[in-house]
């Protein structure tokens, strides 16, 4: 199998974190996925919501169309003029143990310094407490430029569990 | 460094088969990811498609969200896992499903999320199913073996899933 799907990095929380950041992120590739998968310390009984924004941009230049299942219901959401994009989904910490939330992001074309940056993502937690599946698409539409560094916040403004993990790929086409 | 390895791929032949079955799956990656063409032989427009992890189908909780031509929907399934849509003999011939199916941590302590999506579409403007799936398996052994199986029937000749192994170090 050629190697077009390389990690460019990995952290796996060994303390709490309000934030995630990954940065210095080589230029060398044509699409980025991130995978994650992570748990709240925050106390709470539900899930919250992961936010990801790109090279630091906290303006309100962010927005999103979502699609959410909670196990009987599925509905559709959209937001604009946010500081990130919210929508990727985990337990808070007294959710059921050992369950942790999952998400994809697929970043497209994201070396290009002349777009607004558009990302895809898929991302669910399953528990007795804690339930969603979703699918949305985001999009960045600060000054247009390369994506060098991602960052990921809790909407809770709490902080990551130990153990959580983040894993960057690049992908390149040729 | 690739983070993709393939550590096995399976077609199926004449005949059909009951199951596609990964065994021995080895310890050594972070995740798993199973991609998968897949038909069944069912008399039936479409059907969903199941998982075994280490041969069991007990302690699975799924929550999924579906569209099939009308309005989205969501459910609950504690039965099976669910993987996907996938399509039967009632549909176009030739039609086969596209189904990823994405496993963190698949040798770690933890319960273990599975995450799917797939396509079972049509040339038609009915039989036609996606879905998006989290599934919940609450046990924390290693996961050593997995085995896709249709509803009902058997897995259609030249039905093919490719299970990888991903490394992120």
């Amino acid at each position: 199998m050629a190697a077009t799907y390389d990690v460019i990095s990995t952290q796996t929380l060994a303390s709490t974190s309000a934030t995630v950041t990954l940065s210095s992120i080589s230029q060398l590739y044509t699409d980025l996925v991130l995978v994650t998968q992570s748990r709240a310390s925050t106390t709470g009984t539900y899930d919250t919501d992961i936010g990801i924004r790109f090279n630091g941009d906290t303006s309100l230049v962010y927005s999103r169309t979502a699609m959410y299942g909670e196990g009987s219901n599925a509905s559709s959401f959209r937001a604009t003029g946010e500081g990130c994009i919210f929508g990727a989904v985990h337990p808070l910490s007294s959710g059921t143990a050992n369950v942790w939330g999952i998400a994809n992001y697929n970043i497209m074309n994201y070396s290009q310094a002349n777009t607004y940056k558009t990302v895809l993502v898929r991302s669910s937690c399953n528990g007795a407490s804690a339930d969603d599946v979703r699918a949305l698409v985001g999009l960045w539409r600060g000054t247009p430029a390369a994506i060098t560094s991602l960052s990921l916040i809790l909407a809770s403004g709490g902080s990551f569990a130990i153990g959580s993990t983040f894993t960057l790929y690049g992908i390149k086409a040729a | 460094m690739a983070a993709h390895n393939l550590i096995s791929t399976i077609t199926v032949g004449s005949g059909g088969s009951a199951t596609i079955d990964f065994t021995n799956i080895p310890q050594t990656y972070t995740d798993l990811l199973v991609v998968s063409s897949l038909r069944t032989d069912a008399a039936v427009g479409y059907q969903t498609s199941r998982m075994k992890i280490n041969g069991s189908t007990s302690n699975m909780t799924v929550k999924n969200m579906y569209g099939a031509g009308g309005g989205p929907g969501s459910a609950t399934i504690t039965t099976y896992l669910l993987v996907g849509y996938i399509t039967g003999s009632s549909a176009t011939a030739n039609v086969f499903n596209s189904q990823n199916t994405y496993i963190p941590n698949y040798a770690g302590a933890t319960y273990k999320s599975i995450s799917s999506e797939s396509t079972a579409n049509n040339n038609s403007t009915t039989l036609y199913a996606m879905d998006i799936s989290v599934g919940l398996w609450s046990q924390t052994a290693a996961i050593t073996s997995l085995s896709l199986y249709p509803e009902s029937g058997s897995w259609a000749q030249y039905s093919t899933a490719s299970l990888y192994g991903i490394k992120n170090s």
